[in-house]
């Protein structure tokens, strides 16, 4: 989700990242997802939803890969 | 905020090995020199750190020339086997004239300011690593799944193995080698045993793990023929 930023900034970045990954880029004109979402103003963030559409959590900043796994652990661990 | 916790856990890793240094120089084996550990100690870590920032990014396809910003993210992924191999390779430029000596004076303590940067974890909420059921395991906040403290075990595997390379040091006085030796086979042990307990998204750095092992025994066996060989009568 592209927010706090151009689209063009945006498509440049995933042209130059993620050719080929199936990446939706949706474009929030006016930043209200995030915080309706419970997160931050800051660059970037990770949300994580479990089957279904529900928020497990999300995570602000820069994520490491250690955090990622960990929480898509914990998603696939609670839907066990 | 989250993107500078990591500085708790450099600076309790700092902190760790300098208290480490300090208290081997009290007793005279920290190579007579602690100042001097310290900055060779700092230097290589400083190096490696860049190092492997730099290798991560080329590693995931960011070219740091044109991205030069990004090599401050440290979060975004360290190379830990370059990033090793770059510090190794700075401290043993830093102290050519006297390798033996400072490789086996800042043994214990590199060992145990590992010890203290996975103990950071404490700082930052990430010493969680796979699901358990053993009574010391936690849980991630909201969540019912209990979970190893992996970065709580290696921080006291290696405490336990950087405070026995000081004490085998200071009373047993083991071959020149042997704890620097000790100390890179017992560092890339700790890591070999505690990965499995670690989420991955794809294989961990093993092989590197695997290396340092190879590395340590060597060390030791390298000096023990030597120690055979100078004792043996011509």
């Amino acid at each position: 989700m592209n927010f706090r930023n151009d689209q063009t900034g945006a498509r440049q970045f995933i042209a130059e990242f993620f050719t080929d990954a199936p990446i939706t880029h949706v474009f929030d004109t006016g930043d209200r997802i995030p915080a309706a979402l419970g997160g931050t103003f800051g660059v970037p963030q990770t949300f994580f939803f479990a089957a279904g559409g529900e928020l497990v959590t999300f995570h602000p900043a820069v994520i490491d890969e250690r955090t990622l796994a960990l929480q898509i652990d914990e998603i696939l661990a609670r839907s066990r | 905020m989250m993107e500078f916790t990591l500085l708790f856990s450099v600076a309790m890793g700092a902190l760790t090995m300098y208290g480490f240094i300090y208290w081997e120089a009290k007793r005279g084996n920290a190579a007579d020199c602690a100042g001097g550990l310290w900055n060779y100690a700092i230097g290589a870590s400083v190096a490696g750190i860049f190092g492997g920032r730099l290798a991560a990014m080329i590693a995931d396809g960011v070219n740091p020339l044109t991205h030069p910003g990004d090599i401050v993210i440290v979060r975004a992924g360290v190379a830990t086997g370059p990033a090793a191999l770059i510090a190794l390779a700075t401290l043993a430029f830093l102290a050519r004239r006297e390798l033996v000596v400072v490789l086996d004076g800042i043994a214990a303590a590199a060992v145990a300011g590992l010890a203290g940067w996975h103990a950071g974890c404490l700082t930052r909420d990430a010493c969680l690593g796979t699901p358990s059921d053993l009574p010391w395991a936690q849980a991630l906040d909201g969540s019912t799944i209990t979970r190893h403290p992996v970065e709580v075990y290696a921080a006291i595997l290696l405490l336990i193995a950087g405070g026995a390379v000081a004490w085998a040091k200071a009373y047993r006085r083991p071959p020149p080698l042997v704890p620097a030796g000790v100390a890179l086979a017992v560092a890339g042990a700790v890591r070999l045993v505690t990965e499995p307990l670690r989420p991955a998204l794809a294989g961990g750095p093993e092989v590197w793990y695997w290396i340092a092992v190879a590395g340590g025994l060597s060390l030791i066996g390298y000096s023990r023929l030597h120690a055979r060989r100078a004792s043996t009568p011509a």
